[in-house]
C-alpha cells in the first residue's frame, strides 16, 4: 500500500469507525456541555452549526448592507439631505459608487463626501428646475398655488 | 430705523410677488405708495392696503422648497476657475497620499498606495505581474475629490498594482440540511483567493 | 495628519454630547423619534449596534406637549401588574396629570431597539417637565435641536392689521353677527 501522507497512514491503523467520529467531534471540541465529547449529541450539534454557518454566510450580505445604508443615511442628514435623495441624485447623475464605498468614504474622507452630497444637491435643483418649467401653468389646469393674475 | 422699516416692507411686497410671474410690480414704486398709507392710518381700525396686497397665507407659496437657479455663465466661469486650481495642485504635487475608489474583481475598493487587497477569485496574471487597475470611479485628495460619472479616463488617473500572492481560501462547510425529510447535502466550498498590493496612484493634470 | 495626534480625534469620535430638545407644543412621537436616534447614535456616520456610540438627550417642557386629534382622550395605555384583575388600563390625559414625563418616556421606550441595550439608552435619556434644568445637566449640554413642528399662532398672536388684511372666503351681509 502507498501512503502519500502521515495522516493517512496514521488513520490505517484502527477501525474505519473510530476515524468517522473523530472527523465529527473535531469540529466541536469548543462545544459545551456532552457535545463536545459524546458523538450522539456532537453529530447533530454538528450539523447544526454548519447550517447556521451556512446561513449566516448569506445573511451577512444583507445586515452589512443595512449597516451601510443605516451609516450613509446619517451622514447625509448632517448635510441637509434624506438618504433617498441623496442616492438617487448619485444615480441620475450617473455615480456609480456603492454604498460599502459610500459608507466608507462617510467614515473616513468626509470632505470627499461632502462633494459628492454637493453634487446631490446640485442635481436636485436641476431636476427641480426642469420639473417647474417656465413657472406658467399649462392651459385648462388650475393647481391650489396662488397664481396672481 | 426708517431704513430697517423700508427694508422689511420690501420684504414682505417681495413675498407676496414671490413666483407670481404675471404680477409685474416694480416694487420700488410700490414704496413710495403703501408708507404714507401706513402712517396715516395707524390709529383707524382697517388700513387701506394697495388693492394688489394680499397676506401671505399657507397657499401663497408653493408647497416645494425655493430653487436656486445658478446663471449658467457664472457656473461656467466657477467651473473654469476650480480646474484650474486643482490642475495647478497635482502640477506642484500639493495633493498629499491620494486615495482612489476602483472596480476590480466585480466589486469596489477603496484603496491607498501600499494597500493589499485580497480577492475572491483567481485572476489572469502571475505572481510578481504588475498589473493596472483602469475602472477608476473616484479619486480624492488632501483638497479635491475627483468623480468620474460613472469612470475616469485612462489618461487621467492610472492605478497599479502587484500580484503577490494565490492562494486559497480556508475550506467553508457549506451544508443544507431539511428535518425529517431525509435531505441532507454537505459540501466542501474552497475558493481562489488573490493578494494584490497597490503600489501607485498617480494623476496627471489634465484635467478640462 | 502629522498636525494633531490620533488619539484626541478617537476621543472627539466617540465623546458623548448632550442635546437639549424643547418639548413645547410639541407632538410626542416626533420627539421620540427624534430621540431614539440620538441614543442610538444612528446620527453619526460611525454607527454600529454593538459600539455604544449613542447620545445624552435631555427633553424640557414635556408637561406641555401636544397630542393632535383626540388622542388625549382616546388614547390608551395599558399595563398588566400581573395579578389577576390586574389589568391597568388610562387613558392619556390621566397619565400625563399623574406623571407628565411618562408620555414621553413609553413614547421613546417603544422606538428604541427590543434587545440588552434598551435600558442603557433609556439611562442616557433626561426628562423634565419644566423648563428648569439641574445645574450639573445645564453645563453638560453641547446643542439644542430644532423643534421638529412649527408652533402654529394663536388668533391673539396676530396683530389686528393682520387680521383684517387676511383674505375673506365670503363676505359677510351687512346684519351678520361675528361671533
Amino acid at each position: 500500500m502507498v501512503f502519500l501522507t502521515l495522516s493517512c497512514w496514521i488513520r490505517n491503523r484502527g477501525p474505519d469507525r473510530y476515524w468517522k467520529v473523530q472527523e465529527v467531534l473535531k469540529n466541536a471540541r469548543h462545544f459545551r456541555g456532552r457535545k463536545n465529547r459524546c458523538y450522539s449529541l456532537a453529530v447533530r450539534a454538528v450539523r447544526r452549526a454548519f447550517v447556521y454557518a451556512t446561513k449566516a454566510r448569506k445573511a451577512k450580505r444583507r445586515s452589512m448592507r443595512t449597516l451601510w445604508i443605516s451609516r450613509i443615511a446619517a451622514a447625509s442628514r448632517e448635510h441637509g439631505m434624506k438618504y433617498p435623495v441623496l442616492i438617487s441624485n448619485l444615480v441620475k447623475s450617473s455615480v456609480q459608487v456603492n454604498r460599502r464605498v459610500l459608507s466608507d468614504l462617510a467614515v473616513t474622507e468626509p470632505r470627499s463626501f461632502l462633494s459628492l452630497a454637493k453634487l446631490a444637491r446640485a442635481r436636485q435643483q436641476e431636476g427641480f428646475c426642469a420639473a417647474l418649467g417656465n413657472g406658467k401653468e399649462p392651459p385648462g389646469v388650475f393647481s391650489r398655488i396662488v397664481q396672481l393674475q | 430705523m426708517a431704513v430697517t422699516l423700508q427694508g422689511s416692507l420690501v420684504e414682505i411686497l417681495r413675498k407676496c410677488s414671490r413666483l407670481s410671474s404675471h404680477l409685474r410690480i416694480p416694487v420700488t414704486k410700490q414704496i413710495g405708495s403703501s408708507f404714507p398709507v401706513t402712517a396715516r392710518y395707524q390709529s383707524s381700525k382697517s388700513i387701506a392696503y394697495p388693492s394688489s396686497y394680499i397676506p401671505e397665507t399657507s397657499l401663497s407659496r408653493p408647497p416645494w422648497p425655493e430653487v436656486s437657479i445658478v446663471d449658467p455663465e457664472e457656473e461656467a466661469k466657477q467651473h473654469q476657475a476650480i480646474v484650474k486650481k486643482v490642475n495647478n495642485l497635482l502640477e506642484n504635487g500639493e495633493y498629499g497620499r491620494l486615495f482612489a475608489v476602483v472596480h476590480f474583481a466585480s466589486r469596489q475598493w477603496k484603496v491607498t498606495n501600499e494597500d493589499l487587497i485580497l480577492i475572491e477569485n483567481h485572476i489572469d496574471a502571475e505572481c510578481g505581474e504588475r498589473i493596472r487597475l483602469e475602472k477608476v470611479l473616484l479619486v480624492g485628495g488632501e483638497a479635491f475629490t475627483l468623480i468620474g460619472r460613472p469612470l475616469l479616463g485612462r489618461d487621467l488617473v492610472r492605478v497599479e498594482a502587484t500580484v503577490i500572492e494565490k492562494t486559497e481560501s480556508w475550506p467553508m462547510v457549506h451544508m443544507r440540511f431539511w428535518k425529517r425529510h431525509r435531505y441532507q447535502r454537505k459540501r466542501i466550498i474552497i475558493q481562489p483567493q488573490t493578494v494584490l498590493r497597490i503600489n501607485t496612484i498617480e494623476v496627471a493634470p489634465r484635467l478640462t | 495628519m502629522s498636525s494633531f495626534s490620533r488619539s484626541a480625534q478617537q476621543w472627539a469620535t466617540f465623546a458623548r454630547s448632550w442635546y437639549l430638545i424643547d418639548a413645547k407644543m410639541q407632538p410626542p412621537g416626533k420627539i421620540a423619534a427624534m430621540c431614539s436616534i440620538r441614543l442610538q447614535g444612528k446620527h453619526k456616520p460611525i454607527y454600529h449596534p454593538l459600539s455604544d456610540c449613542g447620545d445624552h438627550v435631555v427633553v424640557m417642557n414635556t408637561r406641555q406637549i401636544a397630542f393632535s386629534g383626540n388622542k388625549w382622550e382616546q388614547k390608551v395605555y395599558s399595563s398588566h401588574t400581573g395579578y389577576p384583575g390586574g389589568f391597568k388600563q388610562v387613558t392619556a390625559t390621566q397619565l400625563h396629570l399623574k406623571d407628565p414625563k411618562a408620555i414621553i418616556k413609553l413614547a421613546v421606550y417603544g422606538k428604541l431597539p427590543k434587545n440588552l441595550t434598551r435600558r442603557t439608552m433609556m439611562q442616557r435619556l433626561h426628562l423634565f417637565p419644566d423648563d428648569v434644568l439641574p445645574e450639573e445637566i445645564l453645563k453638560n449640554l453641547t446643542e439644542e435641536l430644532p423643534q421638529p413642528r412649527e408652533i402654529p399662532r394663536k388668533l391673539s398672536e396676530y396683530t389686528q392689521e393682520e387680521r383684517d388684511a387676511f383674505p375673506m372666503l365670503w363676505t359677510p351681509p351687512e346684519d351678520y353677527r361675528m361671533k
